[in-house]
């Protein structure tokens, strides 16, 4: 055995557990010049504060070390509307690359529409800083896959803003219990998870669709529309392509879908452990062709991995829908209902002497001890490759196969350039 | 021109006209096809895919510059092709249709939209269509066109679209030389290194750093030249955005078999990025490095795995774990025996995380390091390596002392998947010593039930008595109610009062865990009456936790057993009821104990019992709570009923716990418990939380609670008082506008003497914890429209009062009639958002308050304050009737 011995008290302090990837790092470590010890908070830059990016945004109370450094965003009304939740002791900035350059931020929450996640997150991981990133992951697998690759070449910590697989899973139950559930065998296998209208799941599908034929309007003064499209095809503005309907257009995002599939999606992929990998085929039922630019409809779609566990979404929206009724997730030995209901009865009971599986961090966690949290950078990949796989056999119509480890489809080149987009100079991933 | 040839060139240009008028008119037949889009069944896409060239020319034709002009149809059939083309089968169509959106890009005048078109190309094209692409690469096109073009040449790629971009390139500038530039660098296009070398000099910073990006994707070595003094600018992006351009670029030579100019990259950024704010880069840097040279970047991994840096240490063994390869696993394997303690954990990890069992060796032999940390490791290591075939090297542990060592082989035998596994422990355990088999029973409990439980069974009747009790212990978890007649035998045979129990234990799992609970309990019942006392005393806590009509029949037949040491049981029994049906009898028992012990213990069975059922009427469990007060006799069993009724939501609680507010030895709970039912009653009842707080004065809270006291009333004065009383009227939206361009737009409401406004009665949310808002989206919802709601307000006397508002989105407030708050904002609801001083009337005010909807929630919160926040006396609202 090795003759480099140090003490037992160095070496317990320094030692890393079985399973961690990472270690418990004293902040001033992590930071160099400037920083402060882990007592004090874990400050932030806020990027994109219209809409849902406002919630990022922490007010700094009197008397209480600041958090939120600083906030950005492309539209001045957004931006003030920042400043003044943050309160004192930040800064705005209409550039997030400006951002970067403050030392002094430990975190970026990247609230921006998807178009811009992988750009403004890469660039983060870039700058050393770790991300908060809303959901979706990504616009597209590609742009996630580099966000992922990025974000563990450069050793951050990244958290994806949908919290399903922490705690209850809507009203069927706790995300744990239901993947102790599935672990336990007690369904048997394969497995059939129904995401479906019927069973109270809301896609917001024409909620979020575009409009067509819109009629290009000034750009407001307010609003830096050059930033905003940023990697985005250059179209003409209109109010309906910006701020929370962007949704509806596939340069953006991917409609209700995109909007509201990883909450749904990410703790199913959890409960299923398949947070490693993708489904195999995926096909949709919608109506056909789909519009080049505005997000429509759809009813039904099914993807199913390797194993034969197949997930059926249903939006209830369009074309025919499954009754009320029908379990959540049914195997051939046993159905989960809601609200811990199962056939047979007590299913759940039965789960005591199982492990539970590990405990998943937070983000604020996970910076401290620079361990990966819950929804980190791969397996938010993988939930939101479920989204981007569902649109992609909309928008093409047909039925796929995907290979997740490559990543890509089989047979396919042309959803295959679904899969990667090239971006509008100068962006890039 | 002569005339003559006038006259004969004019008919050709009036036929041209025509027929170019004639070409955007589509046929009837495309124009029914179009009619159908887009199609709820399959049988379009027949239809579409055999439209000649003519019909797609017509198509591109008809395209419309984005404006008011309706294409969707036209731009749907384009698109649709695009995708349906695809099919391998139909080359013939897809060629008519490449050919024909070429020749649309050709013609003069191209089409309304040529990046729609572009597009198209981009979907399905070849390189046979990059000629023309790159015509339109010229330094006038729009910005909207380059970057299509660009897009959809690297899309394409090949030689003929990296020469369209490379022709171009010369001549263009700004943003459309960004583009070009992007492309190039996504296709490697090494021609174009020398041009690129010169932009990433220039002064201009997109050019630079576009042409910075472009030199690494493509990889020239002369790029580091360039690269290296980029990644020392004194921007932080910049540096940070050349130094990952390093990294690709080291990547890039690394796949093109230049490893060592690879490697020479990132060993420099590992010996001078030291500074902690670069530690990102260096554990960048090792990532890269490791999968550039595999087994030749192991040295520097395991020297890393040594840093002072724990972000460091954890990159080397990220970087450790995800390179493949034999040749990594063992050059790893050769460098462990000589690392440090610390790296040779991580190197155990790594092995894990590896999966390769040339490994194994190593991992096993490290069961006999002589550090802890690193044996603990090496357990869970050849568990998750080699499965099964680290069962008997894993059961040898157990054979030590120490208790980390234990827990962790325990661990990772649970975790080793597989009923096989399962069986292969049980047949090897037989031959074990008895210290042995009864860690390995533990390990069982925790595992996929085996084949058989027999084996376990007849663990239970073992000699040793730790294989005895280890073994009822995992049938307490393994077995099902079929077993209960088994467990019965197992508990009238039991040696000792630790396996009684634990036999009880196991019976009460099985009976809780069986699908039929009464007839598992009934079993057990059945042989109570007649059982000896030990096993009565253990049986009877096992009925109590499992519950039902047998269980609790026979639990009351035990009070009346001759034995004290049975009744003793029975009483406790009730302890573990898992329901309140045993409370009415408890009760008696409480009001009947004749010693301490009892009364004690019935009573606290008793209060437990109160806290089971939240569908119990507050009025019953407030009159149990008066019961158990009346029966308690120490502070200890007053102070549990106290914060019983800290958990009843209703203002009778508070009256109850009033009177020990003076009492010394009880305050603290009944004022703990007052917080409890106060904080619970916010914001549904803030009248009722109000009365409460103004009859306690400051001084009668305990000083630790005061604090407590004072955020509760600071979260009361943030929901109390807002009015729920309102008309609305609404919606009201206007065609291509948005919400918040509603608000300054007069609309009905806002107009004096404005009739047909459908104002009518705005409900009530429905839930209590939402009581201070009215939620517009319950009545009409949707986005991007306005609402109004009015009401009276009643004033003793003319006084200025402050309006607290908050709304989702934008919100006008007229106050009797006259504009006193405008804000056409976009946020959620939160109470008290906007504070405005206004003045009003003696008697009776209207107040009238516009909400204007984006998306997503509409909502409303509105209440008046005296100008220092608090309740202004005799101020109230009341809807009355609308105007």
């Amino acid at each position: 055995m090795s003759t480099h011995r140090i003490s037992r008290r160095k070496f317990v302090q320094r030692a890393a557990t079985a399973a961690a990837a990472f270690y418990i790092v004293p902040r001033h470590v992590l930071g160099g010049r400037g920083y402060v010890p882990p007592s004090e908070v874990v400050t932030r830059g806020v990027i994109g504060t219209g809409g849902q990016g406002l919630s990022h945004v922490t007010e700094n109370v009197e008397g209480q070390p600041p958090v939120t450094l600083a906030v950005c965003d492309v539209d001045r009304k957004h931006l003030e509307n920042g400043l003044k939740r943050a309160g004192r002791s930040c800064d705005g900035y209409a550039d997030f690359r400006e951002v970067l350059e403050r030392k002094d931020i430990d975190t970026i929450h990247v609230a921006t529409p998807p178009h811009w996640h992988a750009v403004v997150g890469i660039a983060a991981a870039q700058a050393g800083k770790d991300v908060f990133g809303e959901k979706p992951f990504a616009r597209t697998i590609a742009e996630g896959r580099a966000l992922a690759g990025a974000i563990r070449r450069y050793g951050r910590v990244f958290q994806v803003n949908t919290h399903g697989r922490f705690g209850n899973y809507y009203h069927f139950g706790a995300t744990k219990m239901l993947r102790k559930l599935v672990d336990s065998g007690l369904l048997g296998t394969p497995l059939t998870v129904r995401l479906t209208a019927a069973n109270g799941i809301f896609w917001k599908v024409k909620m979020w669709s575009g409009r067509t034929n819109l009629t290009p309007e000034p750009v407001p003064a307010v609003l830096d529309y050059d930033m905003w499209l940023g990697p985005a095809p250059s179209r003409p503005y209109h109010p309906h392509r910006v701020h929370q309907s962007f949704r509806g257009y596939w340069d953006y995002d991917g409609g209700g879908l995109a909007d509201m599939g990883q909450h749904y999606l990410d703790p199913v992929q959890y409960m299923l452990n398949k947070d490693d990998t993708s489904p195999v085929e995926i096909e949709a039922e919608a109506p056909w062709p789909q519009h080049p630019d505005a997000v429509g409809m759809w009813g039904t779609i099914r993807l199913k991995y390797d194993d034969g566990h197949t997930l059926i979404l249903q939006s209830g929206e369009w074309g025919p829908a499954d009754p009320a009724g029908l379990p959540f997730i049914e195997g051939p030995r046993g159905k989960v209902y809601d609200n811990y209901r199962t056939d047979p009865p007590g299913l759940f009971d039965q789960l005591a002497r199982f492990p539970d599986p590990p405990p998943l961090l937070d983000f604020e966690m996970a910076v401290r001890t620079r361990k990966q949290p819950g929804g980190n950078a791969d397996v938010a990949q993988r939930s939101c490759a479920l989204v981007n796989l569902a649109n992609i056999a909309i928008r093409t119509g047909r039925k796929l196969r995907y290979d997740p480890v490559r990543e890509r489809f089989v047979g396919d080149e042309q959803a295959n350039l679904l899969v990667a987009q090239p971006m509008r100079a100068p962006w890039h991933i | 021109m002569s005339i003559g040839r006038r006259c004969c060139v004019l008919p050709l240009i009036l036929f041209a006209l025509v027929a170019g008028a004639e070409a955007q008119q589509p046929s009837a037949q495309l124009a029914a096809l179009l009619a159908k889009l887009p199609a709820e069944t399959p049988a379009v896409r027949a239809e579409l895919l055999i439209l000649g060239v003519e019909d797609i020319r017509t198509l591109c034709a008809m395209l419309k510059e984005p404006g008011p002009g309706e294409d969707t149809q036209v731009r749907l059939a384009l698109h649709g092709l695009a995708f349906a083309l695809a099919d391998p089968q139909r080359a013939t169509e897809r060629k008519t249709y490449i050919d024909a959106l070429i020749a649309a890009l050709r013609a003069a005048p191209p089409p309304a939209d040529v990046p729609f078109v572009v597009e198209q190309l981009q979907l399905v094209a070849g390189t046979e269509a990059c000629e023309t692409l790159g015509r339109l690469l010229v330094p006038s096109a729009t910005e909207g066109t380059c970057d299509a073009v660009a897009r959809a040449l690297q899309t394409i790629g090949g030689d003929p679209a990296v020469a369209a971009l490379r022709a171009a390139l010369p001549a263009l500038s700004g943003r459309c030389r960004l583009s070009v530039i992007a492309a190039l660098g996504a296709l490697r296009d090494e021609a174009s290194v020398a041009v690129l070398l010169a932009d990433a000099k220039s002064d201009d910073r997109a050019l630079r750093l576009a042409a910075l990006d472009a030199l690494a994707g493509i990889g020239d070595p002369r790029a580091r030249d360039v690269l290296m003094p980029a990644a020392a600018a004194d921007s932080w992006y910049e540096r940070s955005r050349a130094t990952d351009n390093l990294l690709v670029l080291a990547a890039r030579l690394g796949a093109a078999k230049q490893a060592d100019a690879a490697a020479s990259i990132l060993r420099e950024l590992l010996k001078t990025r030291v500074d902690p704010a670069d530690t990102h880069v260096r554990c960048a840097a090792l990532h890269q490095l490791a999968a550039v040279c595999a087994d030749g970047a192991v040295p520097d991994l395991l020297a890393a795995l040594d840093d002072e840096n724990p972000q460091v240490r954890a990159a080397a063994a990220n970087a450790a774990a995800g390179v493949p390869g034999e040749a990594v696993t063992n050059a790893l394997v050769a460098g462990f025996e000589s690392a440090s303690e610390l790296a040779r954990v991580a190197l155990l990890e790594v092995f894990a995380r590896r999966g390769d069992a040339a490994a194994l060796p190593t991992v096993i032999k490290a069961f006999n390091d002589p550090i802890k940390e690193v044996r603990v490791a090496a357990f869970a290591t050849a568990a998750a390596l080699s499965g099964e075939r680290a069962v008997a090297p894993l059961l040898t542990v157990f054979m030590r002392d120490d208790a980390d060592e234990l827990q962790a082989a325990h661990t990772a035998l649970a975790r080793i998947p597989g009923v096989e596994v399962t069986d292969k422990i049980i047949t090897l355990m037989s031959n074990l010593p008895p210290r042995v088999r009864a860690h390995v029973l533990g390990v069982l409990a925790a595992r996929p039930k085996p084949s058989t439980l027999e084996p376990i069974f007849n663990a239970a009747k073992d000699a040793d008595a730790g294989v005895r009790l280890a073994a009822i212990r995992a049938l307490a978890e393994l077995a099902d109610d079929a077993s209960v007649p088994a467990l019965l035998a197992l508990l009238r045979g039991a040696e000792t009062d630790d396996e009684r129990t634990a036999a009880g234990e196991a019976i009460a799992a099985v009976c809780l865990r069986a699908a039929d609970r009464a007839r598992a309990a009934g079993l057990v019942a059945g042989v109570l009456r007649d059982a000896p006392v030990p096993v009565k005393c253990a049986l009877l806590p096992a009925l109590g936790r499992v519950g039902g009509k047998a269980a609790l029949d026979a639990t009351l037949a035990a009070l009346g057993d001759t034995e004290p040491t049975v009744r003793e049981s029975a009483i406790r029994a009730f302890a573990e009821w898992p329901d309140a049906t045993p409370a009415p009898h408890v009760l008696k028992l409480v009001q009947t104990a004749t010693d301490a012990k009892s009364q004690v213990l019935t009573l606290r069975a008793y209060v437990r019992m109160i806290g089971l059922g939240p569908e119990r009427p507050a009025a019953d469990t407030l009159g149990m709570c008066t019961a158990a007060l009346a029966a308690a006799q120490r502070p200890e069993e007053k102070k549990l009923v106290l914060a019983r009724l800290g958990e009843v939501k209703e203002p009778a609680a508070l009256q109850l716990l009033m009177p020990y507010l003076a009492d010394e030895a009880l305050r603290a709970e009944a004022a703990s418990a007052m917080l409890n039912v106060v904080e619970a009653l916010i914001p549904a009842r803030c009248q009722d939380a109000r009365g409460a707080l103004d009859r306690i004065s400051a001084d009668q809270w305990p000083d630790a609670l005061r604090e407590r006291a004072d955020a509760v009333r600071r979260r009361l004065e943030r929901f109390e008082g807002y009015i729920t009383d309102w008309w609305v009227a609404g919606p009201y939206t206007e065609k291509d506008k948005a919400g918040h361009q509603l608000l300054d737009m007069v609309l009905p409401p806002e107009e004096a003497g404005a009739k047909d406004v459908n104002w009518r009665k705005q409900p009530v949310n429905s839930d209590p914890e939402s009581a201070w808002w009215i939620d517009l989206n319950a009545t009409m919802a949707g986005d991007h429209r306005a609402a109004y709601a009015f009401t009276h307000v009643k004033s003793p006397s003319a006084q200025k009062l402050r309006l607290d508002l908050g709304s989702d989105d934008g919100v006008k407030v007229w106050l009797n009639g006259a504009l006193v708050h405008t804000n056409n904002t976009h946020r959620g609801i939160s109470p008290g958002e906007d504070k405005v001083v206004v003045t009003v009337n003696e008697g009776w005010n209207t107040l009238l308050i516009k909400v204007t909807n984006d998306d997503g929630g509409w909502a409303l919160c509105a209440r008046l304050r005296t100008p220092e926040g608090g309740n202004p006396p005799d101020v109230y609202a009341e809807a009355g009737d609308h105007p």
